[in-house]
């Protein structure tokens, strides 16, 4: 699966989200990653991130840093409510969440 | 996306805007600086990938791009956001080869092209195979032609 999620990103250089096992796109909902996976890059970066992802969501992300040219990976977690989304969001430090129904980032 | 320094933001804001650029962009919507001048900023937006069945309007991509400077920057200063439809660069460079690797991409055979923009087969055969120069019509219809198809087929494979 770790070569799998490298060859995602590959494909992918401006970021993606995806489900575990069957690595499908996430295409609705919430989505908010785990503080636990921040500054997560790299494949070390990515096998945490993947670590994680399998014991709590199962969906992976990774996006590009253009200030440093890194790219990172995140454990995500995706909610269908918006207010329980940005609480998760603020428990786990993020800057922001993105909504995928309605491709909107949502700032906290 | 690069803050210019005449834009005064605060080291928080600005590492705040080029995060959720990026956000953006995981998202396939591309926000950027055009230039910032005589107080106002001017940003393009435009949507290159299609991540669901969800294709933002011309307000909603002005709002998305707006939405990452708001509070941020000094009153006084107007945000101009221009959505962009049309990569020029890439419908310049639409050509023989542009058009094959499409066909390629999007699974397209010279007997669908003719049914979908009802041409016939011997006037097909004669541009795919450089007898004839493709026009600018010619790219722009092939241009808009792909984009609609590869949004529909996105969308039929949900």
């Amino acid at each position: 699966m770790l070569e799998k999620l490298i060859e995602i990103a590959e494909a992918n250089p401006d970021g993606f989200t995806v489900r575990l096992p069957e690595l499908s796109r996430v295409t609705k909902g919430y989505v908010s990653a785990y503080l636990e996976t921040q500054n997560c890059f790299n494949i070390e970066g990515l096998k945490k991130a993947l670590e994680h992802a399998l014991k709590h969501d199962n969906v992976v992300g990774g996006w590009l840093n253009e200030e440093n040219q890194r790219f990172y990976f995140d454990s995500c977690k995706v909610m269908y409510d918006e207010t329980e989304a940005i609480e998760f969001g603020k428990q786990n430090q993020q800057i922001a969440i993105f909504d995928l129904t309605n491709l909107r980032v949502i700032e906290l | 996306m690069r803050i210019p320094p005449m834009l005064i933001m605060s080291p928080d804001d600005e590492a705040k805007v080029t995060r959720m650029v990026s956000d953006y962009k995981r998202m396939g919507i591309y926000i950027d600086l055009v230039s910032f001048e005589h107080s106002i900023l001017k940003l393009k937006a435009e949507q290159k990938r299609y991540l669901n069945d969800k294709v933002l309007n011309n307000e909603e991509l002005i709002d998305r791009a707006k939405s990452l400077f708001v509070g941020k920057i000094p009153e006084g200063i107007e945000i101009h956001v221009s959505p962009v439809y049309v990569d020029r660069d890439e419908l310049s460079q639409v050509d023989l080869y542009y058009i094959e690797a499409k066909m390629a991409e999007l699974e397209l055979k010279p007997s669908h092209l003719c049914r979908y923009l009802n041409i016939d087969k011997s006037a097909m055969s004669v541009l795919l195979s450089g007898g004839r120069e493709l026009t600018k019509w010619h790219k722009a219809a092939f241009y808009y032609f792909f984009k609609q198809y590869s949004l529909r087929k996105a969308v039929n494979s949900r």
